[in-house]
Protein backbone atom coordinates (compact mmCIF):
# COMPACT_ATOMS: atom_id res chain seq x y z
CA UNK A 1 0.00 0.00 0.00
CA UNK A 2 1.80 3.31 -1.18
CA UNK A 3 2.26 5.64 1.82
CA UNK A 4 1.31 9.27 1.15
CA UNK A 5 4.45 11.28 3.13
CA UNK A 6 4.16 14.69 4.68
CA UNK A 7 6.60 15.77 1.81
CA UNK A 8 4.46 14.82 -1.09
CA UNK A 9 1.15 16.24 0.86
CA UNK A 10 3.27 19.52 1.00
CA UNK A 11 4.31 19.44 -3.23
CA UNK A 12 0.99 18.81 -3.48
CA UNK A 13 -0.33 21.51 -1.61
CA UNK A 14 2.29 23.45 -3.55
CA UNK A 15 1.51 22.75 -6.79
CA UNK A 16 -1.94 23.76 -6.14
CA UNK A 17 -1.18 27.35 -4.29
CA UNK A 18 1.11 27.58 -7.73
CA UNK A 19 -1.00 27.07 -10.19
CA UNK A 20 -4.43 28.73 -8.45
CA UNK A 21 -3.69 32.53 -9.52
CA UNK A 22 -4.39 31.05 -13.58
CA UNK A 23 -7.09 28.89 -12.38
CA UNK A 24 -8.63 31.77 -11.02
CA UNK A 25 -7.89 34.01 -14.13
CA UNK A 26 -9.34 31.42 -16.35
CA UNK A 27 -12.29 31.35 -14.96
CA UNK A 28 -13.15 34.36 -15.22
CA UNK A 29 -12.41 34.28 -19.13
CA UNK A 30 -15.66 34.72 -19.96
CA UNK A 31 -17.75 35.89 -17.29
CA UNK A 32 -18.08 38.36 -14.34
CA UNK A 33 -18.32 36.07 -11.14
CA UNK A 34 -18.66 36.69 -7.69
CA UNK A 35 -16.82 34.97 -4.57
CA UNK A 36 -18.92 31.68 -4.04
CA UNK A 37 -19.30 31.45 -8.35
CA UNK A 38 -15.50 31.79 -8.58
CA UNK A 39 -14.80 28.61 -5.56
CA UNK A 40 -17.80 26.54 -7.52
CA UNK A 41 -16.76 26.46 -10.83
CA UNK A 42 -12.81 25.65 -9.28
CA UNK A 43 -14.20 22.72 -7.24
CA UNK A 44 -16.36 21.69 -10.50
CA UNK A 45 -12.65 21.60 -11.97
CA UNK A 46 -11.81 19.31 -9.34
CA UNK A 47 -9.45 22.04 -7.92
CA UNK A 48 -10.57 22.06 -4.18
CA UNK A 49 -9.86 25.43 -2.52
CA UNK A 50 -10.42 26.40 1.32
CA UNK A 51 -12.66 29.25 1.27
CA UNK A 52 -10.37 31.42 3.38
CA UNK A 53 -7.65 30.89 0.55
CA UNK A 54 -9.69 32.24 -2.07
CA UNK A 55 -11.12 35.79 -1.29
CA UNK A 56 -7.38 36.65 -0.11
CA UNK A 57 -6.24 35.92 -3.67
CA UNK A 58 -8.80 37.96 -5.17
CA UNK A 59 -7.69 41.02 -3.32
CA UNK A 60 -4.10 40.28 -4.82
CA UNK A 61 -4.64 39.98 -7.86
CA UNK A 62 -7.09 43.24 -7.67
CA UNK A 63 -4.61 45.12 -6.29
CA UNK A 64 -1.74 44.03 -8.86
CA UNK A 65 -4.51 45.36 -11.61
CA UNK A 66 -6.00 41.75 -12.82
CA UNK A 67 -8.88 42.50 -11.88
CA UNK A 68 -11.81 44.68 -11.06
CA UNK A 69 -14.73 43.90 -9.21
CA UNK A 70 -18.02 46.11 -8.10
CA UNK A 71 -20.92 45.27 -5.81
CA UNK A 72 -24.37 44.31 -7.41
CA UNK A 73 -27.19 44.24 -5.36
CA UNK A 74 -28.80 40.36 -5.38
CA UNK A 75 -32.13 38.54 -5.15
CA UNK A 76 -30.74 36.55 -1.91
CA UNK A 77 -30.85 40.07 -0.03
CA UNK A 78 -26.85 40.92 0.58
CA UNK A 79 -25.11 42.41 -2.04
CA UNK A 80 -22.46 40.06 -4.23
CA UNK A 81 -18.36 41.46 -5.28
CA UNK A 82 -18.59 40.67 -8.86
CA UNK A 83 -14.97 40.06 -10.42
CA UNK A 84 -14.11 40.32 -13.85
CA UNK A 85 -10.55 40.23 -15.91
CA UNK A 86 -9.17 43.45 -17.05
CA UNK A 87 -7.04 43.99 -19.49
CA UNK A 88 -3.72 43.36 -17.68
CA UNK A 89 -5.74 40.60 -16.28
CA UNK A 90 -6.14 39.60 -20.07
CA UNK A 91 -2.78 39.55 -21.21
CA UNK A 92 -1.52 38.15 -17.96
CA UNK A 93 -3.52 34.93 -18.07
CA UNK A 94 -2.43 34.67 -21.65
CA UNK A 95 0.90 34.40 -20.65
CA UNK A 96 0.34 32.33 -17.64
CA UNK A 97 -1.62 29.73 -20.00
CA UNK A 98 1.63 30.09 -22.01
CA UNK A 99 4.04 29.34 -19.02
CA UNK A 100 1.66 26.31 -17.91
CA UNK A 101 1.60 24.65 -21.39
CA UNK A 102 5.02 24.44 -21.72
CA UNK A 103 6.21 23.94 -18.04
CA UNK A 104 3.27 21.06 -18.20
CA UNK A 105 5.00 19.59 -21.23
CA UNK A 106 8.43 19.75 -19.87
CA UNK A 107 7.50 17.37 -17.27
CA UNK A 108 4.86 15.31 -19.00
CA UNK A 109 7.91 14.39 -21.10
CA UNK A 110 10.12 13.35 -18.25
CA UNK A 111 7.87 11.28 -16.44
CA UNK A 112 6.47 9.24 -19.71
CA UNK A 113 9.12 6.73 -19.38
CA UNK A 114 7.60 6.53 -15.74
CA UNK A 115 3.89 5.56 -17.11
CA UNK A 116 5.38 3.61 -19.93
CA UNK A 117 6.90 1.00 -17.27
CA UNK A 118 10.30 1.38 -18.38
CA UNK A 119 13.41 1.37 -16.29
CA UNK A 120 16.15 3.00 -18.07
CA UNK A 121 19.70 1.58 -18.26
CA UNK B 1 -38.40 32.68 17.31
CA UNK B 2 -37.10 33.00 13.77
CA UNK B 3 -36.57 36.76 14.34
CA UNK B 4 -34.25 35.54 17.70
CA UNK B 5 -32.47 33.54 15.21
CA UNK B 6 -31.83 35.27 12.65
CA UNK B 7 -30.05 37.99 14.67
CA UNK B 8 -27.98 35.23 17.08
CA UNK B 9 -26.95 34.24 13.70
CA UNK B 10 -26.08 37.88 12.93
CA UNK B 11 -24.12 38.55 16.51
CA UNK B 12 -22.02 35.28 15.66
CA UNK B 13 -21.31 36.28 12.29
CA UNK B 14 -20.26 39.81 13.95
CA UNK B 15 -18.13 38.72 16.15
CA UNK B 16 -16.02 36.59 13.64
CA UNK B 17 -16.02 39.63 11.75
CA UNK B 18 -14.74 41.79 14.77
CA UNK B 19 -11.80 38.92 15.37
CA UNK B 20 -11.39 39.31 11.49
CA UNK B 21 -11.04 42.74 11.17
CA UNK B 22 -8.37 42.98 14.33
CA UNK B 23 -6.34 41.04 12.72
CA UNK B 24 -5.98 42.58 9.29
CA UNK B 25 -2.74 44.99 10.40
CA UNK B 26 -1.51 47.30 8.15
CA UNK B 27 -3.95 46.80 5.40
CA UNK B 28 -5.60 50.42 4.85
CA UNK B 29 -9.03 51.14 6.14
CA UNK B 30 -10.82 50.99 3.16
CA UNK B 31 -9.78 47.62 1.82
CA UNK B 32 -10.44 46.87 5.31
CA UNK B 33 -14.24 47.90 5.01
CA UNK B 34 -14.24 46.19 1.03
CA UNK B 35 -12.48 42.79 2.92
CA UNK B 36 -14.99 42.89 5.92
CA UNK B 37 -18.26 43.49 3.14
CA UNK B 38 -17.04 40.44 1.11
CA UNK B 39 -16.47 38.17 4.23
CA UNK B 40 -20.07 38.94 5.68
CA UNK B 41 -21.65 38.53 2.33
CA UNK B 42 -19.71 35.39 1.55
CA UNK B 43 -20.99 34.37 5.30
CA UNK B 44 -24.78 34.90 4.80
CA UNK B 45 -24.92 33.46 1.28
CA UNK B 46 -23.45 30.19 2.97
CA UNK B 47 -25.90 30.20 6.06
CA UNK B 48 -28.57 30.73 3.39
CA UNK B 49 -27.30 27.54 1.17
CA UNK B 50 -26.76 25.48 4.30
CA UNK B 51 -29.85 26.69 5.64
CA UNK B 52 -31.92 25.08 2.66
CA UNK B 53 -30.15 22.54 3.28
CA UNK B 54 -31.37 21.24 6.44
CA UNK B 55 -27.99 21.41 8.06
CA UNK B 56 -28.97 22.37 11.96
CA UNK B 57 -25.89 25.11 12.64
CA UNK B 58 -25.70 26.52 9.17
CA UNK B 59 -23.96 30.01 10.92
CA UNK B 60 -21.12 27.75 12.45
CA UNK B 61 -20.98 25.45 9.51
CA UNK B 62 -20.31 28.67 7.47
CA UNK B 63 -17.57 30.22 9.53
CA UNK B 64 -15.81 26.94 9.76
CA UNK B 65 -15.40 26.89 6.16
CA UNK B 66 -13.83 30.00 5.99
CA UNK B 67 -11.10 29.14 9.17
CA UNK B 68 -10.08 30.89 11.83
CA UNK B 69 -10.21 34.85 12.12
CA UNK B 70 -6.53 34.90 12.89
CA UNK B 71 -5.76 32.47 10.22
CA UNK B 72 -8.31 34.55 7.69
CA UNK B 73 -7.00 37.85 8.34
CA UNK B 74 -3.28 36.62 8.34
CA UNK B 75 -3.35 35.00 5.14
CA UNK B 76 -5.13 38.80 3.72
CA UNK B 77 -2.18 40.42 5.44
CA UNK B 78 0.31 37.89 3.68
CA UNK B 79 -1.49 38.42 0.19
CA UNK B 80 -1.60 42.28 1.23
CA UNK B 81 2.46 42.14 0.90
CA UNK B 82 2.79 40.13 -1.73
CA UNK B 83 3.40 42.46 -4.43
CA UNK B 84 3.75 40.57 -8.11
CA UNK B 85 6.47 43.54 -9.39
CA UNK B 86 5.03 43.63 -12.37
CA UNK B 87 2.47 46.14 -11.85
CA UNK B 88 4.75 47.81 -9.05
CA UNK B 89 6.41 50.86 -10.06
CA UNK B 90 9.50 50.11 -6.69
CA UNK B 91 12.58 49.89 -8.67
CA UNK B 92 13.74 47.57 -6.19
CA UNK B 93 10.57 45.48 -6.63
CA UNK B 94 11.21 45.16 -10.54
CA UNK B 95 14.29 44.76 -10.13
CA UNK B 96 14.00 41.70 -8.18
CA UNK B 97 11.24 40.46 -10.21
CA UNK B 98 13.76 41.08 -13.54
CA UNK B 99 16.27 39.00 -11.73
CA UNK B 100 13.67 36.43 -11.17
CA UNK B 101 13.14 36.51 -15.10
CA UNK B 102 16.76 36.85 -15.53
CA UNK B 103 16.98 33.24 -14.45
CA UNK B 104 14.27 31.87 -17.35
CA UNK B 105 15.31 32.95 -20.21
CA UNK B 106 18.47 34.92 -22.30
CA UNK B 107 15.53 37.46 -22.82
CA UNK B 108 14.95 37.62 -19.35
CA UNK B 109 18.72 38.13 -18.76
CA UNK B 110 18.77 41.31 -20.92
CA UNK B 111 15.72 42.57 -19.71
CA UNK B 112 17.77 42.53 -16.08
CA UNK B 113 20.74 43.83 -17.19
CA UNK B 114 18.61 46.63 -19.09
CA UNK B 115 17.25 47.41 -15.65
CA UNK B 116 20.48 47.48 -14.00
CA UNK B 117 21.75 49.79 -16.42
CA UNK B 118 18.88 52.14 -16.09
CA UNK B 119 19.18 52.22 -12.54
CA UNK B 120 22.70 52.56 -12.07
CA UNK B 121 22.53 55.38 -14.86
CA UNK B 122 19.76 57.13 -12.43
CA UNK B 123 22.14 56.61 -9.51
CA UNK B 124 25.28 57.84 -10.88
CA UNK B 125 23.41 61.17 -12.61
CA UNK B 126 22.33 61.57 -9.12
CA UNK B 127 25.69 61.74 -7.79
CA UNK B 128 27.09 63.81 -10.02
CA UNK B 129 24.60 66.54 -8.92
CA UNK B 130 25.46 65.87 -4.98
CA UNK B 131 29.21 65.85 -5.62
CA UNK B 132 28.87 69.44 -8.07
CA UNK B 133 29.46 71.76 -5.20
CA UNK B 134 32.60 69.60 -3.55
CA UNK B 135 34.12 68.88 -7.17
CA UNK B 136 33.83 72.37 -9.58
CA UNK B 137 35.16 70.70 -12.45
CA UNK B 138 31.89 68.00 -12.48
CA UNK B 139 30.27 69.23 -15.66
CA UNK B 140 29.09 68.34 -19.53
CA UNK B 141 32.15 68.50 -21.39
CA UNK B 142 32.78 68.44 -24.62
CA UNK B 143 36.24 68.70 -27.00
CA UNK B 144 37.91 66.51 -29.19
CA UNK B 145 36.85 63.57 -26.75
CA UNK B 146 33.64 63.72 -27.44
CA UNK B 147 31.24 64.31 -24.90
CA UNK B 148 31.96 63.79 -21.50
CA UNK B 149 29.27 63.97 -18.17
CA UNK B 150 31.75 63.70 -15.56
CA UNK B 151 35.02 65.30 -15.15
CA UNK B 152 37.15 66.56 -17.95
CA UNK B 153 40.05 63.94 -19.43
CA UNK B 154 43.29 65.55 -18.16
CA UNK B 155 45.08 68.15 -20.46
CA UNK B 156 42.47 67.54 -23.29
CA UNK B 157 40.97 71.33 -24.46
CA UNK B 158 37.31 71.36 -23.78
CA UNK B 159 34.40 73.52 -23.09
CA UNK B 160 31.93 73.29 -20.56
CA UNK B 161 28.12 73.79 -21.54
CA UNK B 162 25.97 73.47 -18.90
CA UNK B 163 27.57 75.60 -16.23
CA UNK B 164 25.82 76.58 -12.75
CA UNK B 165 22.59 74.55 -14.77
CA UNK B 166 24.62 71.14 -14.43
CA UNK B 167 22.85 70.13 -10.83
CA UNK B 168 19.86 71.11 -12.66
CA UNK B 169 20.39 69.05 -15.64
CA UNK B 170 21.45 66.18 -12.98
CA UNK B 171 18.69 65.74 -11.37
CA UNK B 172 16.65 65.87 -14.34
CA UNK B 173 18.47 63.54 -16.33
CA UNK B 174 18.29 60.96 -13.00
CA UNK B 175 14.13 61.50 -13.50
CA UNK B 176 14.28 60.90 -17.01
CA UNK B 177 16.76 57.63 -16.50
CA UNK B 178 14.47 56.67 -13.55
CA UNK B 179 11.53 56.90 -15.49
CA UNK B 180 11.92 55.00 -18.34
CA UNK B 181 13.83 52.40 -16.71
CA UNK B 182 10.76 51.57 -14.53
CA UNK B 183 8.39 52.05 -17.55
CA UNK B 184 10.40 49.79 -20.02
CA UNK B 185 10.71 46.86 -17.24
CA UNK B 186 6.51 47.25 -16.14
CA UNK B 187 6.68 46.22 -20.12
CA UNK B 188 9.35 44.25 -20.61
CA UNK B 189 8.48 42.24 -17.75
CA UNK B 190 4.66 41.77 -18.43
CA UNK B 191 5.34 40.38 -21.56
CA UNK B 192 7.73 37.57 -20.56
CA UNK B 193 5.94 33.90 -19.81
CA UNK B 194 7.55 32.85 -16.19
CA UNK B 195 6.91 31.19 -13.07
CA UNK B 196 6.95 33.77 -10.43
CA UNK B 197 3.39 32.04 -8.44
CA UNK B 198 5.33 28.65 -8.64
CA UNK B 199 8.40 30.12 -7.16
CA UNK B 200 6.23 32.09 -4.57
CA UNK B 201 4.48 29.08 -3.65
CA UNK B 202 7.60 27.33 -2.91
Amino acid sequence: MPIITEHEDRWEAQIRKGSLDLAILAVLWNERLYGLDILRRLQGASLEVAEGTLYPILMRLKNDGLLESTWVEAEAGHPRKYYWLTRAGRQRARSMAQSWDAFSQSISDLVLPMKNGRKEG
Amino acid sequence: MAGVMISEDDAVIRQYLAKVSAGLKNIGEQQKKEILAEIDSHLRERVGELGAENDPHPTERAISGLGGPGRLASEFVAEARTKSGIYSYAPWTLLRRASQVARTSAKGLLIFLTGLVGYVSTIAALITAILKPFIPDLGLWIGKFGFVWGVKPDGAPGRELLGRYFVEASIALAFVFGSLTTLALRRLISKVPFFGEWRRAA
